[in-house]
């Protein structure tokens, strides 16, 4: 006990130098006392914590996949978050849209970013609303494009992030090993569905991409032709709310209102020229009636040329209306016809595409 | 009024006090008449990734047995970079040996006699895989307990108590690390011993 002797109480200089007088005994001691029990308890407050803590370990492991779902959809970008529920996918079908990390781009862009297919797509006429670049190692994964198109075609955004998810979709269930009952599947509905349209856009795809034929029709079928056999349906339902009806009601809008303009259109023409025919033929009358006037006047017949004279103004009064009804029914016409140009600019982007004609306006003589 | 003995800072504000019937450290108070045994340990190790040294360690425990299932422990530990040594590594190791120091000079002759007196009265000790008794040491192995034929001497080498027969073969060994190994040279001698 010697080192004890030297001094009291004894302190390592060293150690003494290098911290600072202590206080700590004097404000806060606890009294261990003798272990009385072979127990070793613990204390309650641990003991919920360990249980939270458990609980939440536990939660997270079972709830893995709703959770990591969660995440991606609450990090997603709004805007295409928004088109994925206006397209009303499942959370599955969310999750793996938004996996494939989808872009909205301009027209410019679209042309370099799906340049493997959109030169042959345009060349053939046909319009390159999105696409999507599988990896080259995994083609159950990649990147979707998608035209950023204006208002009046917003739809047309929803059904191509619907036609472009089912790509992925696609490969996924060939390589699940269920390629040959989903073409089977797939080439029977196309039989079955006879529709002039689609049989084009197949004939495209054999010309631009023929290892694709089943992989597009599958896009196709989904989005724009309802009724599809409930065999080839149960392929898209995990990943569609509503049986992929919502995608083809707004493809069919798009489409139902460029119609509706064609018929419009049409029916105006008509009125046109009738309005044309009546306004000749009171023309001709008018004509007819101030020569027969001039006529009477020169043998001296006051009478019958006041009675021709009354008759060719209101012949001539006649004809100006009609022109001025002609006149009312062409500037509808052009103004129907300047709408449809405009829907088809923004349609076609930069792609050549013909513009319907005006026509112009009837001057009275 | 308890009287203060010794005192062994360890941090800015904290220290381990040694009173003449207690000590008081880290916010405990022990009496010395309750405390069945102690322990103390000090480790330096050192990391490599792909042989190349990054960091090296130094820890320090000490632990009170005051009873059934119950050790208080106080641990202090600190790191350097690659093979330096640093200083609050030096700090660790100095509260160490004076920490030692002191339990040597004020626990170690309440714990000792405490169990002598046991251990004459029939109890036996164990310490890890060692039992000590009156006369005979014992020790775990795989097919049993095994007896020392004839006790030689006991050395400490790298933190752990040799015994060793009186050839200078080793029979078995315990770390400081346990409770009570640091009291067996103190027991050895007494029933052992020459």
């Amino acid at each position: 006990m010697s080192f004890l002797e030297t001094k009291m109480p004894y302190i390592n200089e060293d150690l003494n130098e290098k911290f600072s007088e202590s206080t700590e005994h004097k404000s806060r001691t606890k009294k261990v006392v003798a272990h009385k029990t072979t127990t070793k308890k613990t204390k309650p407050i641990r003991k919920v914590v360990v249980i939270i803590v458990v609980c939440v370990v536990l939660g997270i492991v079972i709830f893995w996949n709703q959770l990591t779902d969660w995440y991606v959809i609450a990090t997603g970008n709004p805007t295409i978050v928004k088109l994925a529920q206006e397209a009303d996918m499942t959370t599955r079908g969310e999750v793996l849209f938004l996996q494939m990390d989808p872009e909205l781009v301009s027209d410019s862009d679209m042309e370099t970013d799906c340049s493997s297919n959109a030169a042959a797509n345009n060349s053939n006429g046909f319009i390159e609303q999105g696409c999507y670049i599988p990896n080259q190692n995994d083609p159950t994964t990649g990147k979707i494009y998608l035209r950023e198109m204006p208002s009046d075609y917003h739809n047309l955004e929803v059904v191509t992030a619907a036609y472009e998810l089912l790509h992925p979709v696609y490969a996924s269930l060939v390589q699940s090993g269920q390629e040959t009952p989903l073409n089977a599947s797939i080439e029977s509905n196309f039989k079955s569905n006879e529709d002039s349209n689609l049989d084009t856009q197949v004939a495209n795809f054999a010309k631009t991409e023929p290892q694709a034929r089943d992989d597009e029709l599958f896009s196709l079928l989904g989005t724009e032709y309802p009724g599809i056999s409930s065999d080839l349906l149960s392929y898209y339902s995990p990943y569609f709310g509503d049986s992929l009806e919502t995608v083809s009601t707004l493809n069919s809008q798009i489409f139902t209102a460029y119609n509706n303009d064609q018929s419009q259109l049409t029916q105006l023409q008509t009125t046109i020229t009738n309005d044309d025919n009546t306004a000749n033929q009171a023309l001709s009358d008018a004509n007819t009636a101030y020569y027969d006037s001039t006529t009477w006047a020169d043998v001296g017949n006051q009478a019958e040329d006041t009675r021709n004279y009354d008759i060719y103004v209101q012949d001539f009064n006649i004809y100006k209306n009609d022109i001025a009804d002609e006149n009312d029914t062409i500037d509808q016409y052009n103004a129907l016809i300047d709408k449809t140009n405009t829907l088809i600019t923004e349609y076609t982007g930069t792609q050549p595409v013909n513009q319907a004609q005006g026509v112009q306006a009837q001057q009275s003589q | 009024m308890s009287e203060l003995l010794a005192k062994v800072p360890y941090k800015n504000g904290g220290s381990f006090d040694f009173y003449d019937d207690y000590l008081a450290f880290d916010g405990n108070e022990i009496d010395y008449d309750i405390i069945e045994g102690y322990s103390y340990h000090l480790q330096n190790t050192s990391q490599s990734v792909y042989f190349i040294p990054v960091a090296n360690y130094t820890k320090m425990s000490v632990s009170f047995w005051v009873g059934g299932n119950r050790v208080v422990h106080f641990n202090r530990s600190a790191s350097a970079a690659m093979l330096i040594k640093g200083d609050r590594q030096k700090t660790v190791e100095l509260v160490f040996s004076e920490l030692v120091k002191c339990i040597e000079a004020l626990v170690a002759p309440i714990v000792v006699p405490k169990w002598i007196d046991r251990i004459r009265r029939g109890e036996s000790l164990q310490v890890g895989g060692i039992t000590i008794s009156e006369d005979s040491i014992t020790k775990k192995t795989a097919f049993g307990q095994k007896e020392m034929q004839e006790y030689g001497f006991y050395r400490i080498v790298q933190g752990s108590v040799y015994l060793y027969d009186p050839s200078g073969k080793i029979f078995t060994h315990a770390a400081l690390s346990i409770i009570n190994a640091p009291i067996l040279p103190y027991l050895l001698d007494e029933f052992f011993g020459n």
